[in-house]
């Protein structure tokens, strides 16, 4: 019997496999098998998956659909997007959106979109909460500022380019000698 | 203006504004023609319409905004008149007056109106020779005396705002409670303004707490007639752009409903006003309500006017548009239980309603009595960064708030959109929200009763979740592949020890 928990949210499920099937210790306590008895057959529409999960003589609708790095996932009422399993080893908190890049000097796109404007060019020292790039999507403009102070050390956009969600734009070098930003 | 009839007609729009004026075009018996952009080549609109043409590229200035374009196929294609819908060129008088110079009848207001109704100043001007109550206020030049300040601001009432007359973003802004700071505050203003902008003028105004957005919908033909047709609150905003509306307004009496209608109606005529426009105004927790803008075209929540009068604005706003007269008058509109709109975005609530993009793997929409959707996608719809990201409009009717606000938990519950990440979340958690349901609405309800955007997944949403993970097969993903072992009941269990690897690669492990 192998037992591990997994996490959506701020909330923890534990799971194992054991003879009968496999289990799930949910939030609030519940525990759901999931073995052969509690998968409804399933019908597909095209690209897509319609069926119904019945869990503990109770049947959900559920809707799924793949894209090439995501599944999506709809249960009746609720929607969660996850990243698609991948069998290579040591991926492990892939499904982290990169949040922490921006403290490492890498600056990326935070919504697909175009550039407006450049602010920095190469060899150009920032300090933190400087301007560096300026992208607009759907009407809306958002400043891209740097969160360390340093010298800028590639540029990888001009204006009017057109970038996807995470793409790298500007990388900041951190300055040597510098008070932590705050 | 005598009977000018038509008999097609071109929407310079995209998405569902621009399917449900098609709609009401075609609902009359007469052709409705369609303009798209390249990013819109397989667009619902451009597939609803009788004719559609192509606008080369895919920005909006290149395309929807670029009237030599629009024009030219316009005549072209032998257009009588054009319907704008909003948003793009709809208040643009400058369109309006071009296409009144190419023979076209525009389906709005006259561009004097566009241009009168557009200018804030002048618009606030006419309303108060329409004796419609605008914010109480007082302009203060270089030389202005303080003591005349103080009593004129004492007649206003406190709480008010000390405001920069060349102002935005908010530089020289003062919010005063007491008498005795605002001489220190007036000072302080001036020179921020002065030293912002080059100019120390700035204005005294009274300020209203926690308000109420409350609009009023009204309808003028070109025989001089002008009615109203109630109200729609709009509190509920984020970034300034409303989310929810609804009508009635939990917040209006008969006789205050009355009272802002017949405001409405005497500031539409007083300036000649003709077609679909809404009045807007902000309503104060005593019941005071002040002129905001008047919007020269029909509004993203029409449909809740729709269905709490029955009557279906885009066919008035084509009768009128044709010399016809309003169809009922004052005294035959009516309105009937209540009717709520929820605007579905393609947008991260989770993270500062950024827009998102990608495609729609999946689209289903929630069907049932008295739940209408104005839909602008469906499956295999790409989202682009090209265009505002609304999607789609959920209107929902009960017989009360409360049987409405049933219905629309359960619409949304029902609306199935997977491969981008939307609003539907959020909104859900908002419709439950015990101040909402009470009608303790105001503009700033979302800053004051954060929204939960985290999703706690339920048990069905878990271990679907996780066999998605681990056993996608179980969900028909492989069912090409392995079509011939289907029916084979035991599939979910085999390969269950892979799970801890899987997990443990994308999930965070905890044992």
């Amino acid at each position: 019997m192998t037992t591990s928990s997994i996490t959506i949210g701020s909330d923890t499920a534990q799971w194992a496999t054991t003879p009968s099937g496999w289990e799930l210790t949910l939030p609030n306590g519940t525990i759901a098998l999931i073995g052969k008895d509690s998968i409804a057959p399933l019908t597909t529409e095209g690209p897509t998956q319609k069926g119904l999960i019945t869990l503990q003589g109770k049947q959900w609708p559920y809707a799924v659909a793949y894209s090439t790095t995501h599944i999506f996932l709809w249960v009746a009422g609720q929607t969660i997007t996850l990243p698609k399993p991948q069998n290579t080893k040591g991926r492990r908190g892939s499904n982290n959106t990169g949040d922490n890049s921006q403290s490492s000097g890498l600056v990326s796109a935070t919504m697909p979109g175009n550039i407006v404007s450049v602010a920095v060019a190469v060899g150009q020292p920032v300090t933190s909460g400087d301007v560096l790039v300026v992208m607009e999507s759907m009407k809306m403009e958002l400043s891209l500022t740097s969160a360390i102070a340093g010298t800028i050390t590639t540029v990888n956009v001009a204006e009017g380019d057109k970038v996807s969600i995470g793409q790298v734009l500007v990388e900041v070098t951190p300055a040597v000698l510098e008070e932590v930003a705050s | 203006m005598s009977n000018t009839r038509f008999s097609k007609v071109m929407v310079v729009n995209r998405g569902e504004i621009a399917l449900r004026v098609i709609r009401g075009i075609q609902a009359v018996g007469l052709t409705a023609v369609a303009v798209y952009s390249d990013a819109d080549t397989n667009s619902l609109h451009r597939k609803q319409a009788n004719e559609a043409y192509r606008l080369a590229g895919d920005s909006a200035t290149d395309t929807y905004l670029n009237m030599d374009a629009i024009l030219t196929i316009a005549k072209q294609a032998g257009v009588h008149a054009i319907h704008p819908g909003y948003g793009f060129l709809s208040e643009n008088a400058t369109f309006a007056q071009r296409c009144a110079d190419a023979g076209l009848i525009f389906i709005g207001p006259s561009p004097k109106v566009i241009t009168a109704m557009g200018d804030k100043i002048a618009a606030k001007q006419a309303m108060t020779q329409a004796d419609v109550p605008v914010v109480p206020g007082i302009t203060l030049d270089d030389a202005f005396d303080s003591k005349a300040v103080a009593k004129d601001a004492k007649a206003i009432g406190y709480p008010v705002l000390v405001k920069a007359a060349a102002g935005g973003g908010g530089k020289g802004m003062r919010l005063v409670y007491q008498p005795e700071e605002l001489e220190a505050a007036i000072d302080s203003s001036r020179r921020e303004a002065a030293k912002a902008f080059g100019d120390g003028r700035v204005f005294v105004e009274k300020y209203i707490e926690r308000p109420r957005h409350v609009e009023i919908q009204v309808m003028g033909d070109h025989h001089g007639n002008v009615v109203h047709l109630f109200e729609r609150e709009c509190s509920i905003q984020r970034r300034h752009q409303k989310i929810v509306e609804e009508s009635p307004s939990p917040a209006l009496s008969n006789e205050l409903r009355e009272v802002m209608g017949n405001a409405a109606v005497a500031a539409a005529k007083a300036i000649g006003y003709t077609n679909a426009g809404t009045v807007e105004f902000i309503l104060a927790p005593d019941g005071s309500f002040y002129f905001l803008e008047v919007n020269t075209r029909l509004q993203v929540e029409h449909p809740v006017t729709e269905l709490v009068t029955g009557v279906d604005l885009v066919r008035w706003q084509l009768l009128i548009a044709q010399g016809e007269a309003l169809p009922l008058t004052q005294q035959q509109l009516h309105q009937r239980g209540h009717a709520v709109e929820c605007r579905i975005y393609a947008e991260d609530p989770a993270h500062g309603f950024l827009p998102a993009t990608g495609t729609l793997h999946y689209v289903q929409w929630p069907q049932g009595p008295n739940i209408r959707v104005d839909a602008g996608v469906e499956t295999g719809s790409e989202v682009g960064i090209h265009y505002d990201p609304m999607l789609t409009k959920l209107i929902v009717w009960g017989e009360s708030r409360a049987v409405a606000l049933q219905t629309m938990e359960q619409a949304l519950q029902e609306t199935i959109l997977l491969g981008v990440t939307t609003n539907v979340g959020f909104l859900l958690n908002l419709i439950q929200h015990p101040e909402f349901q009470l009608g303790n609405i105001h503009t700033h309800f979302l800053t004051e009763h954060p929204i939960e955007t985290a999703t706690h997944p339920s048990n069905a949403l878990w271990s679907i979740s996780a066999l998605a993970l681990t056993e996608p097969s179980a969900l028909g993903k492989v069912r090409q592949q392995s079509s011939s072992n289907r029916g084979d009941s035991a599939t979910p269990l085999k390969g269950l020890h892979h799970l801890a690897t899987d997990l443990a690669a994308h999930w965070r492990l905890h044992a």
